[in-house]
């Protein structure tokens, strides 16, 4: 049955439509504001006249490389191309600074191609047991997952962590406009029509983080000659110590993000953030977390890609779409006659390993993709910045306006990035804003539904070793810093 | 004053703001679920405790970091930094009023001049991206910008 998928797959013309979903996806995951799912959505209606297999090993690539894609202009222009590769600025865009970009790309492309390569052996092997452990969650669990995800803010709160904790506040805040998801309330929108679907995250990141760090840039008023460091590309493939130190990190971080990836509703995003955060708490390396660690950008990279094979697992043994996504490829297996779910692998499970295969084909595809174009994409450091400063703000304009087709959405980017600038004068950390943001809608509305379910009986939160585990993950990792730095005070004293 | 200072009594004015407007949000059941207006109402307080306490130790700090005189580098950068967001606000203002086409090109000699580009290039160069996006976004992407 294998050898039999492996020979369909192997078709050259099944190559060809998963090379064009590769560059495709590319492309548009390296584009701020342009997401996978609107690369799938637009690609989906030319597979309609293609061979199964062909149309879904396009879309196969554009989901891989898309994912993987999203860390370029993280790392090269601070502004992360999709909501999954929102950590690789953190880490990424300071090696780039450091002169570091071409290491930086590298390890983007090879990281996130293991990831996505671990997930799939994962796939493989342990699809039925992941995803039934994935449907143990509940909204207690859910509540427990988003907590946990916040507890992170300390981490990435750089030089104040009472501004850091402000910052997340601030983003929890901001999520809580719009149609409130309970009662259907409206909640702060003043009676402005497209404030009722809330506040998005992906035009506040282009927003922080693009046109924001441009407005920066432009009133530093910085010479060509003095950020001469930046231009630099350097090495792109990593040494064999690195890849050495980098393994066991990036292994756990590729497990998390499988477990992570078969939960319905937790993406790249979330994956990402837990991932970081962790490697930031037990790694040797954990000083340069944040600061352009090689470490910090290789474990949000895995994880990034990393989700895709427990997102599929979900969708294929049970039928149930994690993301939206998995949902355009639930309905492109319908269009072929294939009906997602325990069935699926039993009526067409040829089918299934020829996907399984597709995904490992695309991960590859796009590792010697990015590793080919690692040079050409670093070289847009060699542009003129004036010319890249312009190319930011209308990308970042357009990119807004893309997601919704609405002008509102721009905006929302453009009063984030003014506000991005001033506080990033003032030493505000922008990242919590975007974890508030993501995390925010999750812990409240589970928080609710959880003590619906439970009729108020808090009880319910500690009533699943899964919330419990995660509870007690929580707790030490606020405590951790604290006892840490005491000990470390009575050590030095 | 310092900007952080500023910063925090901005925010504490809008969450005192925001407290209030959440009473008029409907509230929890006799159970004990929370109603709509917990969470905001909470973060709220939260932030206007942070606020507080990061303005007391803006006050009680010894050695204040004294911003120096403004250089005439960074005048000039704040001069054309404050240009390119009016820019940018005319152009979210415009946007459906004059065709996409008009309004970037225009948009992108605007920035041109801000960031005292040689014209003589640009204004092909500006209209040529605008031509561009435009028909990538629209025809390929099905991105309705106009």
């Amino acid at each position: 049955m294998i050898t039999e998928a492996l020979m369909a797959i192997l078709d050259p013309s099944v190559l060809f439509f998963m090379l064009v979903g590769v560059v495709v996806g590319a492309i548009i995951g390296a584009l701020p504001g342009l997401s996978v799912v609107m690369a799938i959505s637009i690609l989906t209606p030319i597979t309609f006249g293609l061979e199964p297999a062909q149309g879904l090993a396009m879309l196969m690539g554009v989901y891989n490389s898309g994912v993987w894609a999203g860390g370029i202009s993280a790392i090269l222009v601070n502004t992360p191309g999709t909501p999954a590769s929102i950590m690789t600025v953190l880490d990424g865009y300071a090696m780039t600074k450091r002169g570091e970009a071409g290491l930086a790309l590298g390890i983007n492309v090879i990281y996130s191609a293991i990831g996505g390569l671990i997930s799939t052996v994962f796939l493989m092997f342990a699809a039925f047991p992941i995803a039934r452990f994935a449907l143990r969650f509940g909204p207690a669990e859910y509540f427990a997952l988003a907590l946990f995800g916040l507890s992170m803010i300390i981490g990435i709160s750089e030089k104040s962590v009472l501004k850091g904790i402000m910052m997340g506040c601030l983003g929890f805040l901001m999520a809580t406009v719009g149609l409130d998801s309970m009662y259907a309330y409206p909640r702060y929108t003043f009676g402005v029509v497209d404030l009722l679907q809330g506040i998005s995250y992906v035009p506040v990141m282009i927003g922080l983080f693009g046109f924001g760090e441009v407005l920066a840039q432009v009133y530093e008023n910085k010479k060509s000659e003095r950020i001469v460091e930046h231009r630099k590309i350097g090495r792109i493939i990593p040494t064999f110590k690195m890849f050495k130190d980098l393994a066991p990190m990036t292994t756990l971080a590729a497990l998390i993000s499988v477990i992570i990836g078969a939960i319905p509703g937790a993406g790249g995003d979330i994956a990402s953030i837990i991932c970081w955060d962790q490697g930031r708490k037990i790694s040797k390396d954990r000083e340069n977390y944040g600061k352009g660690s090689a470490e910090g950008l290789a474990v949000t990279c895995t994880a990034n890609n990393g989700i895709i094979g427990g997102a599929m697992t979900t969708m294929l043994t049970l039928g149930i779409p994690g993301d939206g996504v998995t949902a355009v490829l639930i309905g492109s297996l319908m269009m072929y006659g294939m009906q997602p779910g325990p069935m699926m692998f039993i009526e067409n499970q040829s089918f299934v390993y020829q996907l399984m295969i597709m995904m490992i084909v695309a991960n590859l595809m796009f590792l010697v993709f990015g590793l080919l174009t690692s040079k050409a994409a670093a070289n847009i450091l060699n542009i003129k910045e004036q010319y890249v400063w312009v190319g930011i703000v209308i990308l970042s304009i357009v990119g807004s306006y893309a997601i919704n087709n609405s002008v509102f959405d721009v905006i929302i980017m453009f009063v984030c990035g003014v506000l991005g600038f001033i506080l990033k004068q003032f030493d505000f950390p922008l990242p919590p804003i975007i974890l508030g943001l993501i995390l925010g809608p999750m812990a409240e509305s589970n928080l609710r539904r959880a003590l619906a379910l439970s009729s108020g009986d808090y009880l319910i939160f500690v009533g699943s070793p899964i919330s419990i585990v995660l509870l007690v993950l929580t707790a030490l990792a606020l405590i951790g810093p604290v006892l840490m730095k005491k000990r470390k005070q009575q050590t030095e004293s | 004053m310092a900007g952080e200072m500023i910063i925090s009594i901005v925010t504490i004015i809008l969450c005192a703001a925001a407290y209030v407007n959440a009473f008029t949000f409907p509230g929890g059941t006799s159970d004990g679920v929370p109603g709509a207006g917990v969470f905001p109402q909470a973060l709220c307080a939260i932030i206007i405790a942070l606020n507080v306490i990061l303005i007391i130790l803006e006050m009680m700090k010894k050695d204040k970091k004294q911003r120096g005189p403004m250089t005439e580098e960074h005048k000039d950068g704040l001069k054309r930094m404050v240009m390119m967001v009016a820019a940018t606000a005319a152009l979210v203002i415009l946007w459906g009023m004059v065709h996409f086409i008009i309004l970037c090109s225009l948009y992108l000699i605007v920035i041109g001049l801000i960031l005292r580009q040689n014209m003589k290039t640009f204004i092909p160069g500006a209209i040529v991206s605008a031509v561009l996006v435009f028909f990538i976004f629209q025809n390929v992407l099905n991105v309705m910008l106009s």
